[in-house]
Parts: structure tokens; sequence; C-alpha cells
């Protein structure tokens, strides 16, 4: 393993990741000090200060999409104003929503929507308790167009959380500082809510707005604070005199909720890989055009590096197998090349035992698409890659995604994408995701704009082409990046690598608090 | 249930079944019964066909090191699928997986290689991957050259037959 091409994508690698790390460092913890100043002078917590008080010291906490944003509103609004993340909450499993007050005031920005729409589907899906966060000025009204009518939209997040009660999964609401507008049915739509004496306010409309609509002059407090809303509207159910005390009473409020049974899989006492995770950056390339050994890959992710191979001689594109993630027995998709139709076939074969199996599915892709050209049509590609879209659509356990390298066409749709509804998809930080390569898409691009300039009479010569080609590949790059697909949360997150097992760990467990329910599918064109 | 294990170079067939005094293990086809004790810190007492005797235990991965009577014993799980197998598919010939272009050619005719060997770069819808070696042998023919395109099952290297 310690050839010279190890050693080379080792240490590019070993600079990717330490991008990344830089990268999601700064959205975690740099903030303009006036914003930090500010909490203080308010006398708030700085969230993720807030997270450590309510999650159990020594657990492990899988933080969901800290890079979202990363690549819009001018890098000004840090994993989107809005912390996600898998955590312990004296014993049990919950998914957490936090606003960042030392964010644009908390400010909810389209992509924060997204974000708490995604935290709360998240929650339906794997029936995770949520505990809210609340510390929030609002919609940034600027952009209300992107965020406020649509289905996805602002008005899901409070659709999502009633679905959740009715559902019966609990939801804690934490008031830190204020709910405002749609903020405040946060807290009014949780089943218990915790309101911070002077710093935690709830209204439909602020002060100014009141004045503004009626002209009454109210104070915050008296508008909508701690007592007002514990002694009479009750809006809020616990008054709390300090943030500590607040995040103290929800911990014990989680205690009173009942544990769910989680759904009993196949499990074994974990073993860590025989072959260490860290090997990984040797074997992956930053170029994504670099093929890699999937079965290299999986024996640094999953137990003792055991990986028994299904069909191991037939449609050796797409390597198929069974192993174990932390104790949790799992059926195993990897692309070692292109999808053709016995690959394909494959797939839908070892799905469907899985799927009966109650054996959850780990897609690990690096796919550049299904097989084109006449030979593989006339087999009927587009027939056999439809049967594995069918079955792995179709199945009941849960999916989980990983985005190893390329992620291209169909290939991404084949492999449990983010359209199929993966429990959870992660993408590694050299990763790229798009309809067809960069190369590829800027050229056909460009051919379209010189053949419609060549109807007009024009000719070009060769700089004019590249000067047309250039920024289309620029753009097309950029968009296919790792980083865009995590900004625009096209996935739950961007992982190192090396981590892969852990977030999968996480991840599985997590899903086992809903039930799979039985195996059923569409129809195969068979 | 039954494993193979192997212990200073020699193979062991090993079926480990329960019985009202605890556990017998069936070693190479002879039974012994067995008691196994765990004092911590791989400490343990080790019954054997009614001898006790002091044992340290340590594992690592698939590899169990027994101290006893100030002997290290090395014991390994042999995979019991990959311990019957036979020499596999010995065919001489590396075909192509999928249509594509030769990137480059990483031997000559005659050459020594080893397996795992990088023998010739592919490109193919999109992606570069290495035929390696399958097995150690001498390549016999480069079936073609740099930049040359190819059919899906196209002959791209082939090894000399391997010597019996």
């Amino acid at each position: 393993m310690r050839s010279e091409a190890f050693r080379q994508n080792y240490a590019a690698m070993a600079e990717r990741v330490a991008e990344f790390r830089r990268k999601q460092e700064a959205a975690r913890y740099e903030r303009p000090k006036r914003d930090l100043d500010r909490l203080k002078r308010q006398d708030k917590l700085f969230v993720r200060d807030r997270i450590d008080l309510l999650l159990d010291p020594g657990t492990p906490f899988l933080e969901l999409s800290s890079l979202a944003a990363n690549a819009a509103y001018d890098g000004e609004v840090p994993s989107a104003g809005i912390i996600s993340g898998i955590g312990i909450v004296n014993g049990r499993e919950v998914i957490l929503h936090a606003d960042d007050g030392s964010v644009k005031g908390g400010a909810w920005y389209p992509l924060s929507v997204k974000k708490i729409i995604r935290t709360l589907d998240i929650a339906i899906e794997n029936r995770l308790p949520v505990i809210h966060l609340c510390d929030s000025a609002g919609g940034f009204l600027p952009l209300q167009a992107h965020f406020f009518a649509d289905r996805y939209y602002a008005g899901r997040i409070f659709r999502n959380q009633s679905i959740l009660s009715k559902m019966g999964v609990p939801q804690v609401a934490i008031v830190l500082g204020h709910c405002t507008a749609g903020g405040a049915y946060v807290p009014a739509l949780s089943d218990y809510a915790v309101i911070v004496r002077g710093t935690g306010a709830i209204f439909l409309g602020g002060p100014p707005l009141v004045k503004a609509a009626t002209g009454e002059e109210v104070t915050v407090d008296e508008l909508g604070g701690a007592d007002l809303h514990t002694q009479v509207s009750g809006t809020a159910d616990y008054p709390a005199d300090t943030e500590q005390e607040a995040i103290a009473l929800a911990r014990e409020i989680v205690a009173q909720t009942t544990k769910a049974r989680k759904t009993e899989i196949d499990w074994e006492e974990p073993e860590a890989p025989h072959y260490d995770p860290d090997e990984l950056l040797g074997i992956i390339s930053p170029d994504v055009k670099q093929q890699f050994d999937m079965r290299e890959v999986i024996a640094r992710v999953v137990d003792g590096s055991r990986f028994h191979e299904y069909q191991p001689a037939y449609g050796t594109t797409l390597v198929c197998g069974f192993a174990r993630i932390w104790g949790y027995k799992v059926g195993i998709l990897a692309n070692n090349g292109v999808l053709f139709n016995d690959s394909s076939l494959k797939a839908g074969h070892f799905m469907q035992l899985c799927d009966r199996d109650g054996t959850p599915l780990v897609f690990l892709q690096n796919i550049t698409g299904y097989m084109v050209g006449r030979e593989y049509e006339a087999r009927g590609i587009s027939k056999d890659g439809a049967k594995m879209i069918m079955v792995q659509s179709g199945v009941r356990v849960p999916k989980f995604t990983v985005m190893c390298s390329g992620s291209f066409g169909a290939g991404n749709y084949g492999m449990a994408g983010r359209a199929y509804d993966p429990r959870f998809l992660f993408s590694w930080p050299q990763s790229q995701i798009s309809v067809m390569g960069a190369e590829q898409a800027a050229n056909v691009l460009a051919e379209v704009k010189i053949r419609q300039l060549a109807r007009e009479g024009k000719t070009l010569t060769e700089a004019e082409i590249a000067e047309i080609r250039e920024p289309l590949l620029k753009e097309y790059v950029e968009q296919g990046t790792a980083y865009h697909a995590t900004s625009e949360l096209w996935d739950d997150g961007m992982i190192d690598p090396r981590d892969t097992r852990n977030a999968l760990g996480i991840a599985i467990s997590a899903s086992l608090n809903a039930p799979f329910g039985d195996p059923h599918y569409g129809v195969l064109r068979l | 249930m039954a494993y193979v294990f192997e212990a200073a170079g020699r193979r062991h067939d090993v079926v480990a079944s329960k019985s009202a005094d605890g556990v017998v293990l069936e070693i190479d086809g002879e039974v012994h019964s067995i008691d196994l004790r765990s004092f911590g810190d791989g400490e343990h007492t080790v019954r054997l066909n009614s001898v006790a005797r002091r044992a340290w235990i340590a594992a690592r991965g698939d590899t169990v090191f027994v101290q006893i009577d100030g002997e290290v014993w090395t014991v390994r799980r042999v995979d019991a699928s990959s311990a019957a197998a036979g020499e596999g598919d010995a065919a001489n010939i590396a075909k192509a997986p999928m249509p594509g272009t030769v990137v480059s050619v990483a031997v000559s005719p005659d050459e020594p290689v080893t397996k795992g060997q990088t023998l010739m770069v592919i490109e193919s819808m999109k992606l570069q991957s290495a035929v390696a070696a399958w097995r150690d042998g001498a390549v016999a023919e480069v079936h073609l050259n740099e930049g040359d395109t190819f059919e899906r099952d196209a002959p791209l290297v082939s090894l000399a037959p391997a010597e019996q």
C-alpha cells in the first residue's frame, strides 16, 4: 500500500481534508467581534456553549451540514445560521435545531429555512425527538421571496412540527432569545416550551411592528416575555432565570418522555477495522478521474475489515456484499466502474435480498453513470437501470449514501442520491457531483453556442471559442464541487473520509428509532 | 460453530459445541472438554480435559497470542472459505471490462511482474483505471499501444502461463 501513488494521494488528500477542517472550524467559531460583543451585552451564551450544556457529556454529537451556505450570501451566514445534529440527552437520541444568534441576530435566510426543514424531515423519517434552541430575529426580509410561500419554504417547518406531534414524537423548545413572527410557532407547536426571563420572548409582531400597526407602545417583556407566556397566555410552560436553568430543565423534560423502542436488527459487539481508516487518504485520489478499488475503502470502514462479497464474479463494476458497521449488519453497494446491464441487475437482486431480511443499505458512490452505446441500449441498459432505480426507491430498509468521489448522471440516482430519500447522505471533501462531467458539459454548452452563432453567419476563432468555453467550464466546475453541494444542502454534511465509519454508525443507530414496515415494490420491467 | 485456526505453521479444524458441563472442542477430529475463566487483564485459567493451567491471552484482529507456562503461541483464525479455496482463475489474459482507450502502458514483453503491479492504465466513461497483474509472472504480450481504442472483452495484456 505504501506505493508512490499512495504517498502522492495521501499528501494531496491530507491537504483537502485540512482545508475542510479549517472551513468547518471557521463556520463553527469565527464571528465578527461586534456580534460576539452583542451576545455578551445581552447576557446570552454562544450557541455552541448552549449545545455543550444540553448534551450528555462525553457522548458523540453528529453535526449535520456544518458548511451549509458556505458558498452563498458572500459567506456571511456560516452554517446557514442554524446548528443541526444528532446527539444524546439523558440517554435518548435527539436531533437539535439551534438558531445561532451570533449570525445576523439569528435571522433565517433561505438556506436556514431549508436546513431547519431538513432537520425536521430527519426527525420525521427517523422518529427522533427534537430540541429547538430558539434565538431568531425572524426571516431575512430582503430574501422573503426565496423562503416564504413555496411548498418547501418556511411554512413547512410548522407543518413538520405538527406532523411530528401527530406521530407521537416529542419536541421541546427552549426560548433563549426572540421568536418573532413565524418563529413564534416553533415553541407554540412544541409539546414543551421553556423560556428564559429577560432574554426570551415570543410574539407574532415585535414592538416596532405593533407600534406601526396599532400605535400601541409596549416593551418586549410586556409583549412576549417569560412571565406573560408562562403565567397568562400559556404559550410556554416553564420559566427559567438563566439559560443554564432553561437548558437543565429541558434535559429533565427529555428524561420524562417515554424512551422509544428501537427496531431490532442483526447486531454484534463492534470491532475496529483491521485496516487503519487513516489509509483512506492514500487510496482515494483527489483527481476524480482516477479510479480506486472500493474494497480498499470498505476495508477501512467496516468492523474487523470483514466483507462477505455477493456475486464476486458477476457485474464486477458494482461491488455488493455484507459487513458490519459499529456492529450493525449492513448491505453495501459500491461502484468499481460504470454500471452495466449485469451490475444493475446484481444491484436489484442484492437490494431485494437485504430488504427482505431487514438489512439496511449503504451506498458508496463513485459513479460516472450507466454505460452508453448501441450495444448496451440493445441489451436494454435503460430497462435494467430502471429495475435498479425501482427496487432502490421501493426498499423499506433505511439507506445511507456516501459521495466518495464522482457522482454523475443517472448513476447518482441509481445509487440512492439525494432525491431517493436516503436517511442520511454525506460527502467527502474532494467529491464531485453533476449531471455529467465538467469537460463534457462545457463542450456541449460551447458547441450549442457556436452553432447558434454559425447560423447567424459568424465563424469563431479558437481564441473566441475558448472565451465562450472557459467561463462555462469554471462555473460548471464550481457548481460541481462538494462545497457547493453541501452549501445548497444537497447532502447532510461534508465529512473527513476517516470519520465515515463513525458518521454511519450514528446514522444507522438513529434510523432504528423508526419501524421498517413490510417489503413491497413497484412493477419491474423484466 | 466450525473454525479454521493456524498455529505453529499448521492448520487445525475446530468445532465448538455446548455440552452439559461447558464447552466441547473437537480439534482435528479429537474431542476435548474445555473451560476458560477470565480474571481480567488477559489473565485466564484454561481447564483442558480436567488439567488446569494459567494463561495470558491477548488478541489483535484475527490473531490471538496465548502465553502458557512461559511459552507464547500465536494462533490465527483463517477465513474458512479462503482456507478451502483453490488457485482461482488461472487465466493468462486481462480483457477489457468495457470499451475505452489506452492511457499508458507500464510494462513490456518478458518483463517479470508481481501481483498487484500496474500493467496498463485505461480510460473509459471518463474514468481511468489501472489494469493490475492478477498474479506473479512474466508479461507475454501487450496487445495494445498507448492511444489505441478497444471494445469490451478486447485482450489487453497477457502473462506467460504459470509454471506448475
